[in-house]
C-alpha cells in the first residue's frame, strides 16, 4: 500500500522529469518566450479534465480492472496493451534521451552502450524491489530535489531580465491557446494514478494525491519555463537541447560559487532513475494484471530489453527529439481520455454494487 | 535467499569502491588547462590560434607555493580552420591532454572581429567545455602579440587575472563583454554587442606621424582613440578638435600610443584621456590591459570607443556602479572637480515610437573627493549640481546621438527595451526590420545630487 504522500510525491516525479529533459523546448518552439504561459494554460486544461474524472471515478479499480469489468477479458486485453503501448513509447524516448544527454555532459569518453547498460541495470534493479520501496525512496529524494530546484531558481535572479518576456504573447495567441494545447501530455503521466489506484488506501486519498501533484508539477513546470525565459531571449532559447541544464551552467556567482550543473546533475540523475524504475514497474504491473500473472518480477527483463531495443531505432539525437513531439500527440488523447471512458463504467459499476448491497441489506 | 542478497550486496560494494574513488578517464596531472584562446587571422580559411594554457608546476599550489608573471603560462600557437582542430593540433605537441573547461578569455584580432564572429559564437555555444559566462575581448594588436605580453605580476593563478581584468565593473573598468551576451545579441537581433579592447602598452612600432594602420575591410576605428572625439564634436564642443595641444606637451617618457589618445576638453570627464586598451602608459611588467569598447553590427565589429565614452555608456546602461568622474567647474576652469559618483538607479528609458523620441532619465548622486584647496564648494552646492547635470547630459546624448548617427548600431539595447511595447513576436520582427533610431531625438535628462562632502565641511572660506 502506498501512503498519501508516496502517492504524490511519485506522481510529482513522473510529470516533472521530463521538464528536466528536452521536454521544455516543445513549448519554446511552439509559442516562444510565452511558453511559460502555454504551460499555465495547459495546466488549467489538465485540472479541468482531472476534475471531471474525479467526478467520475468511483471506487478502487484501475481502467484496466474496469475494461475487466465492462467488456469481460477481450476488452481487459486491449485495455492493458494499449496502456502498455502508452508507457512504453513514454519510457522509450527515456531510455535514449538521458544516456544521451549524460554521454553528452558528463561522461564524454564512455561509449554510449556502456552508459545505456549501466543505466537499464541500475533501472532493473529498481523495478525488482518494487513500487513500494522506489515510492519510499522517491519521497525520501523529493525535499532535497525540491531544494536543489528551489536553490537553482533562486541562484539564477541576477540573470533574469524581464524584456526576455516580452512581447508577452511570444509566436501568438493561436500558438498558445490552439497549437499549444498539445503539451498537456506534460501532464499525460496522471495516468499512474489510475495505474496505481489499487495500492492507494482509498479512492478519496487518491484523489487528493492527484490534485496536490498537479499542482506542484504545475508549479515546477512554469517555475522551470519562466525562468528559462527570463535567461535566454527568444529565438536564441528555442536552440538548447536540454534547457535546465543550459540554466545550470549559466550560474556564475563570482569565484566562489559556480558551477552548479554538477549539483544538479546529481539531483538529475537520481530523479531520472526513480522515474525510470517507477516506469519499468508500471509496465510489469500492467502487464502481470492484463494476463493475470502470479509474478511480475520475470517480465523485467524482458520489458527492459524491448525498451531498449525500441529506444536505439532513432539513429541520431536529433531524429529521437524531432520524434518526441508525435510521441506526445498519440500519448495524451488516450491518457486522458481513458479515466474518463472508464469513470463513467466506474460509476455504473459502483452503483450497480451499491444497489445489491442496499438489496441484501433489506433481505 | 538470505546468503545470495548478501553476496550481491557484497559484490555491489567492491565493484563501487573501484569505479567511484577514480576520475574515470583522465586524471588532473594528465591534463594542461587552457586559460586563454587567441584567434589572428592567416589566410582565407586558417587562423593563428594561440593557446595559453596553465604551468601547474608554477602556480599556487605548485610545491614551491607558487610563483607570478610569465612563469605560470605557457603559450602554443597553432594554424587551424578553428578552436576544437587547433586543441586537437596542439595535443601533439604537448605531452599532456589540453581541456578547455577553465579557459577564461577568448580573444580575437580585430581581423577576425572585422570577418565576423559568428563561426566562434557556434563553436562556444555547441561545446560543454567553454562556459557560456567565457569573456570575449577584441586585440587590435593581434591576439597573439596581446596573450604573449600577458605576464600576470600579481597573480599566481592565471584564471584569476583574467577574472579580475575582466570582470572589475568599476573605476576604469570595462562592462563586461560575456560569450552569451554577444551570441544573444546575434541570434535575437534584439540589440548589438560590445567587446572590451586588448591592447599592448608600448606596442606603436607599426604607428608613425599618428596614423594608424590600415586593416582589411575598411573598419571605421579611430585613431585617436575612439568615439568620443567623433561623436561629441559633431555636436557638442569638439573634443577631437580639442586634444592635440597638451598631448604634445607630454612628457618624453610616455609611450606613442598615449601621446595619440585624446585629451578631453568636455565637462564630463574634464582632462581625461579618452584610452582604448595598448593606450595608457604604466611602468609594469606586465604590458598588456584593457581599455574601451569594440562595438559591432551584428558579428561584425564597426568601431572603437574610448574609455571615457565606455563610462558614459556604462552610465546609460544602468552598469556603473561607482566610479570617479572628472567635472569641469566653471568657477576654477583650470582645475576640475573629482566627484565619486554611485548610480542608484537604472536609467529609465521611454522611448515614444510614435513621435520617434527616446527619453534617458540618469538617476545618480555624488560624493566629493577632490577640488582645489581654495574654493569652497559647500557655498556653491546648488549651481554645482546644476551645471554637473548640464555636462553629463549633453555629453552623453552628443556621445548616444553621434554613435548612433555613425555607427547606427544598437549598442544601448533600444530595440530591446521596445519590446514590451508590442504583443507579438510577429509584430516584434516587423519593428525591428523597420526601425531606424537615427531618425530618433535622443534626450538625456539627469538627476545628480551631491550628498555628501567627504570627511570635511567647509563654510564661510
Amino acid at each position: 500500500m502506498l501512503q498519501k504522500k508516496e502517492m504524490t510525491a511519485l506522481l510529482i516525479n513522473v510529470i516533472s522529469v521530463k521538464m528536466l529533459l528536452t521536454f521544455p523546448r516543445i513549448f519554446i518552439i511552439n509559442s516562444g518566450n510565452a511558453a511559460w504561459i502555454q504551460a499555465t494554460y495547459n495546466f488549467i486544461a489538465v485540472f479541468l479534465i482531472f476534475l471531471v474524472t474525479k467526478m467520475l471515478y468511483r471506487g478502487k479499480k484501475n481502467i484496466i480492472e474496469l475494461a475487466e469489468t465492462a467488456g469481460g477479458k477481450p476488452l481487459k486485453i486491449v485495455v492493458g496493451m494499449i496502456v502498455f503501448a502508452l508507457l512504453l513509447i513514454n519510457f522509450s524516448s527515456i531510455v535514449r534521451i538521458f544516456p544521451e544527454s549524460v554521454k553528452s555532459v558528463l561522461l564524454q569518453d564512455f561509449k554510449i552502450e556502456v552508459i545505456v547498460i549501466a543505466f537499464v541495470v541500475a533501472i532493473a534493479i529498481g523495478a525488482y524491489i518494487g513500487i513500494q520501496s522506489i515510492a519510499k525512496i522517491n519521497y525520501i529524494f523529493m525535499p532535497t530535489a525540491g531544494a536543489v530546484l528551489l536553490a537553482f531558481l533562486l541562484l539564477l535572479i541576477p540573470y533574469y531580465r524581464f524584456s526576455n518576456l516580452m512581447p508577452i504573447f511570444g509566436e501568438g495567441y493561436k500558438s498558445i491557446f490552439l497549437k499549444g494545447f498539445n503539451t498537456v501530455s506534460l501532464f499525460s503521466d496522471m495516468l499512474f494514478l489510475n495505474i496505481f489506484l489499487p495500492y492507494c488506501e482509498n479512492v478519496g486519498e487518491a484523489k487528493k494525491s492527484g490534485t496536490k501533484a498537479l499542482l506542484i508539477s504545475a508549479l515546477i513546470a512554469v517555475g522551470i519555463l519562466a525562468a528559462y525565459c527570463l535567461v535566454y531571449p527568444y529565438p536564441a532559447s528555442k536552440e538548447f537541447m536540454i534547457p535546465v541544464y543550459q540554466l545550470a551552467r549559466i550560474i556564475h556567482l563570482s569565484s566562489f560559487f559556480s558551477r552548479f550543473e554538477a549539483l544538479f546533475q546529481f539531483a538529475w540523475s537520481i530523479l531520472i532513475l526513480l522515474y525510470s524504475s517507477i516506469y519499468v514497474y508500471a509496465m510489469c504491473y500492467v502487464w502481470q494484471i492484463t494476463f493475470n500473472l502470479k509474478f511480475y518480477r520475470p517480465l523485467i527483463f524482458p520489458i527492459v530489453l524491448i525498451s531498449s531495443v525500441i529506444a536505439m531505432i532513432p539513429s541520431s539525437m536529433l531524429d529521437l527529439i524531432n520524434t518526441e513531439e508525435i510521441k506526445s500527440l498519440i500519448v495524451y488523447p488516450a491518457a486522458f481520455l481513458l479515466p474518463i471512458i472508464f469513470g463513467a463504467v466506474s460509476r455504473r459499476y459502483y452503483g450497480e454494487r451499491t444497489r445489491k448491497e442496499n438489496a441484501d441489506e433489506k433481505a | 535467499m538470505k546468503k545470495l542478497r548478501l553476496a550481491a550486496a557484497a559484490a555491489a560494494a567492491v565493484f563501487l569502491s573501484f569505479t567511484l574513488s577514480g576520475c574515470m578517464g583522465r586524471e588532473p596531472n594528465e591534463i594542461a588547462y587552457i586559460v586563454a584562446l587567441g584567434i589572428d587571422i592567416l589566410d582565407e580559411n586558417n587562423y593563428e590560434i594561440t593557446i595559453q594554457y596553465a604551468n601547474p608546476t608554477e602556480i599556487s599550489g605548485g610545491e614551491e607555493g607558487g610563483k607570478a608573471g610569465s612563469a605560470i603560462i605557457e603559450n602554443i600557437s597553432v594554424e587551424a580552420p578553428n578552436i576544437y582542430a587547433a586543441v586537437g593540433l596542439a595535443n601533439k605537441i604537448v605531452s599532456k591532454t589540453f581541456s578547455l573547461s577553465h579557459a577564461r578569455i577568448i580573444v580575437v584580432s580585430k581581423e577576425v572581429a572585422q570577418k565576423g564572429l559568428r563561426d566562434i559564437t557556434e563553436t562556444f555555444i555547441r561545446s560543454d567545455d567553454l562556459r557560456p559566462d567565457i569573456y570575449l575581448a577584441v586585440s587590435a594588436d593581434g591576439a597573439n602579440k596581446y596573450l604573449s605580453s600577458v605576464k600576470p605580476a600579481m597573480e599566481v593563478n592565471p584564471a584569476k587575472y583574467y577574472q579580475l581584468v575582466y570582470d572589475k565593473n568599476t573605476f576604469m573598468g570595462i562592462p563586461i563583454g560575456s560569450a552569451k551576451d554577444f551570441f544573444f545579441g546575434i541570434e535575437t537581433g534584439d540589440y548589438d554587442s560590445f567587446l572590451p579592447i586588448a591592447g599592448v602598452i608600448g606596442n606603436g612600432d607599426e604607428k608613425e606621424n599618428g596614423e594608424e594602420k590600415t586593416t582589411s575591410g575598411g573598419s571605421d576605428s579611430d585613431s585617436e582613440g575612439g568615439m568620443s572625439g567623433a561623436g561629441v564634436s559633431e555636436e557638442g564642443s569638439g573634443a577631437a578638435g580639442e586634444n592635440s595641444a597638451s598631448s604634445e606637451e607630454a612628457s618624453t617618457d610616455e609611450n606613442s600610443k598615449q601621446r595619440e589618445a585624446p585629451q578631453n576638453e568636455n565637462g564630463f570627464e574634464y582632462k581625461m584621456k579618452n584610452y582604448i586598451g595598448g593606450q595608457a602608459a604604466v611602468e609594469l611588467k606586465n604590458k598588456s590591459e584593457s581599455m574601451g569598447l569594440a562595438v559591432f553590427s551584428g558579428d561584425k565589429i564597426i568601431g572603437e570607443i574610448g574609455s571615457i565614452d565606455a563610462q558614459m555608456f556604462k552610465l546609460l546602461m544602468g552598469d556603473y556602479n561607482y566610479s570617479y568622474i572628472t567635472l569641469y567647474n566653471e568657477q576654477t576652469p583650470e582645475e576640475p572637480v573629482t566627484v565619486k559618483v554611485i548610480q542608484e538607479k537604472n536609467p529609465d528609458y521611454d522611448i515614444n515610437i510614435k513621435n520617434k523620441t527616446v527619453n534617458v532619465k540618469l538617476t545618480m548622486e555624488g560624493d566629493v573627493s577632490s577640488l582645489p584647496y581654495d574654493y569652497n564648494l559647500e557655498n556653491d552646492i546648488a549651481r554645482f549640481e546644476a551645471n554637473s547635470e548640464k555636462y553629463i547630459s549633453e555629453d552623453c546624448r552628443n556621445f548616444m546621438t553621434g554613435f548612433i548617427n555613425r555607427y547606427d548600431s544598437d549598442i544601448f539595447r533600444l530595440k530591446e527595451r521596445c519590446k514590451k511595447k508590442f504583443l507579438t513576436d510577429v509584430a516584434y520582427d516587423e519593428f525591428k526590420k523597420n526601425v531606424d533610431f537615427r531618425e530618433y531625438d535622443i534626450n538625456v535628462d539627469v538627476d545628480f545630487s551631491i550628498r555628501r562632502t567627504g570627511l570635511v565641511v567647509r563654510e564661510g572660506k
